[in-house]
């Protein structure tokens, strides 16, 4: 029986929590009177199966209303599961709050002494930690005022301090890690790792990536009620992380939508030109719909210019995950200057080599200017491309993975190994 | 080994009545941390702190002595108006705090019950915590009167903290079904404390039992404070030994006490989700 592991500190076996969709109370009195039984009922958990071992540290990550605050709930007794058992092997505090429990007028010391005894530690276990929690809050000299006068840092400070000295064996966290100011955000990240160090138990829940994969050795990643994910941090956050990727920007597309293009021409009529399309391809096999890292790849537009007043200066800014990482224009061109001052039809096409890219998703917008650079036409997500491997090169799972999560850019490397004599060793040329 | 304290088991399994009450006797410290907190805030920012309890029971005690003994010149025997309407009050004021404030200890602690965990009857209990601690200012004032008027402490004050349990538990009883009830239903609060107001009336608080004619007494025995009261007067006044008929009203209460407790004990799970 599982009961009897040592090394277990939390299972979870088959957990789902059902909760019904409440109307008012007079239309469920009346309803209940007259034994109408139309309750809406929505699951928040569906067969939920986890073990955290001891010292482990796990991270839930997903969107809102995913469940992860129930599970939380959950593991921390404050509501009950409807199906399934929850087992916990040691000590638990449990902070889907910080600072819960605080009374604004009373003082540091009163509260710290009155909400550990709501957190179940007793008076004497918290007379022996109290100078660790005051120290690591650094608020010497506040604590015998009522905390109502305290900053907003300093309340925070005084409540997290409290929670990760009290010397729970599990601690529960939901989205209190960044307290404070950025020195004390540091600090309280490395007290968790110190707890973890320690032997702790720790399960996170957080919105922050950063603060997940840094600190979580496992992540479940759960979407409506299902875990959809569970193993190594890089592999659920990243599959979290394309899922909301694939939700906010639909499919890859390597063409500009006509609809988008006429929509933006009619918009604009500050500058004289229409936009009569945009893609991308390969410039080796152009009719490929996907693209491979390091092919050289053009962009080509076709566009209307409708007067002879002014030139114009084309660019082209490429996203990764919302953040701007390379902006290109026509003005910093390598070759000669491609203007026209003329009316007429014109294709422009601008290539580059793809191997700084990384394998990943990346949104392009498309921004026209006169060379006055005082009015523009911008076409906001002209372009939104995957850079992929290419398909019979080996690669593995996770290489492909950790690259993925790795950052907006890679680049073509040069590995060699050959073996020398020890002898030599210490002394080895930097070039032959 | 799975009753070690430190394995917990969470599932939609009921707990039986006893390891309930043992859970919630546990967590004597989570009921103690409301009552204290209460309390403590109750006189924060007061310069005169506790005095101002003292200062309140005072002018209760001597607006009420003014109209009914002085105004309205209401018989008590032998027992001083003064000290007579002072364990009337002292046992009042205890339950309608108790049912006036506990029937809204869940409703006001709702952002607590949806992120800490404690069994959810600390919270009418701490109330009863928070009266009692009242009630000991009132008594020492019933005391101190007492000594003053020179009444003997007999036998009979043996008995008191057995009344004041059964005062307590009267109040509990209300409030541990309003509290619990509460929770789906919040119509109550409106209608509690003209219950409370006009209950006042209807019990024998500031004038002896014996002013209600006899066609009327099943009235007394009806209503459980009246023969509390009967009781501390006893105890406490040397009042006359309290008619059994008043059994009729304690006897319900003893049995609304325990059903709450049980009706609370099958909601508890649900709390969290329907507050």
């Amino acid at each position: 029986m599982k009961a009897f592991d040592q090394n277990i500190a939390v299972s979870i076996e088959s957990v789902s929590k059902r909760y019904y969709i409440v109307d008012s109370a007079k239309a469920a009195t009346i309803q209940g009177l007259l034994h109408i039984k139309n309750k809406k009922e929505f699951w928040a958990l569906k067969n939920i199966n986890l073990e955290i071992k001891k010292g482990e540290s796990l991270g839930i990550i997903g969107p809102n209303g995913a469940g992860k605050s129930t599970l939380l709930k959950i593991l921390s007794g404050i509501t009950k599961p409807t199906q399934g058992k929850v087992e916990i092997f040691g000590k638990i505090a449990s902070v889907l709050e910080i600072g819960i429990g605080f009374h604004p007028d009373l003082t540091g010391r009163e509260n710290v002494y009155l909400s550990a005894g709501l957190l179940g530690f007793s008076k004497s276990h918290i007379k022996a930690k109290f100078q660790e929690i005051v120290d690591f809050s650094e608020i010497n000299d506040f604590i015998d005022t009522p905390v109502k006068h305290y900053s907003s840092g300093m309340f925070i400070r005084l409540a997290f301090s409290l929670v990760s000295n009290i010397d729970a064996d599990i601690l529960l966290f939901d989205e209190a890690l960044n307290v404070g100011d950025s020195a004390f955000q540091q600090k309280s990240t490395n007290k968790i790792f110190e707890l973890i160090d320690s032997g702790k138990t720790v399960i996170i829940v957080s919105h922050n990536m950063n603060d997940i994969t840094k600190l979580c050795n496992r992540v479940a990643y759960i979407e409506n009620g299902e875990i959809k994910s569970f193993g190594k941090p890089n592999v659920s956050v990243l599959n979290y992380l394309s899922e909301v990727g694939n939700k906010i920007s639909g499919p890859t597309y390597l063409a500009t939508n006509e609809s988008v293009l006429k929509a933006i021409n009619n918009k604009c009529e500050t500058i004289d030109v229409s936009i009569l399309s945009v893609k991308i391809f390969p410039k080796a096999e152009p009719l490929r719909d996907s693209l491979y890292w390091c092919d050289e790849l053009v962009i080509q537009t076709v566009f209307k210019k409708t007067s002879n007043k002014l030139d114009l200066a084309f660019g082209f800014n490429f996203f990764h995950q919302g953040y701007l990482f390379l902006s290109i224009n026509s003005l910093e061109a390598k070759s000669e200057p491609c203007t026209s001052k003329d009316t007429g039809v014109y294709i422009i096409e601008t290539s580059f080599d793809s191997g700084f890219f990384n394998t990943a998703h990346y949104n392009i917008d498309l921004f026209v200017s006169d060379d006055l650079g005082e009015n523009t036409l911008q076409i906001k997500n002209a372009l939104f491309i995957e850079i992929s491997n290419k398909p019979d090169k080996s690669e593995t799972a996770i290489f492909r993975n950790q690259s993925l999560f790795a950052g907006p850019m890679k680049t073509q490397t040069k590995w060699k190994l050959k073996s020398v004599d020890p002898k030599i060793a210490e002394n080895i040329p930097y070039h032959e | 080994m799975s009753q070690n304290q430190n394995h917990i088991i969470y599932d939609s399994e009921q707990v039986t009545i006893l390891a309930y009450l043992k859970n919630v006797a546990k967590n004597f410290s989570v009921i103690t941390f409301f009552a204290k907190t209460e309390i403590k805030t109750k006189y924060v920012q007061t310069v005169l702190g506790p005095l101002l309890s003292y200062l309140q029971a005072i002018i209760s005690i001597t607006v009420f002595t003014i109209f009914f003994d002085y105004l309205l010149k209401v018989d008590t025997g032998t027992v001083p108006y003064v000290l007579f309407c002072s364990i009337g009050l002292m046992s009042w004021y205890n339950f309608s705090y108790l049912t006036g404030y506990g029937g809204l200890a869940l409703v006001n602690a709702q952002h607590l019950i949806r992120k800490l965990t404690f069994p959810k009857l600390a919270l009418p209990l701490s109330k009863a915590l928070v009266s009692l601690f009242e009630m000991g200012i009132w008594l020492s004032i019933v005391l101190v009167l007492m000594i003053v008027y020179q009444f003997p402490i007999t036998y009979k004050l043996l008995f008191l903290p057995i009344f004041i349990v059964l005062n307590l538990i009267i109040g509990l009883s209300i409030t541990i079904w309003i509290s619990a009830l509460s929770i789906r239903y919040r119509d109550f609060f409106q209608i509690i404390p003209y219950i409370i107001g006009f209950g006042m009336f209807v019990t024998p608080v500031f004038y002896p039992g014996t002013m209600i004619p006899e066609k009327l007494s099943f009235l007394l025995f009806i209503n459980p404070m009246a023969g509390i009261l009967e009781c501390l007067r006893w105890s406490l006044a040397s009042g006359p030994f309290p008619d059994y008929r008043y059994l009729i009203g304690i006897i319900p209460i003893i049995i609304l006490f325990v059903t709450g407790i049980l009706y609370f004990k099958s909601i508890e799970h649900k709390i969290t989700d329907l507050i």
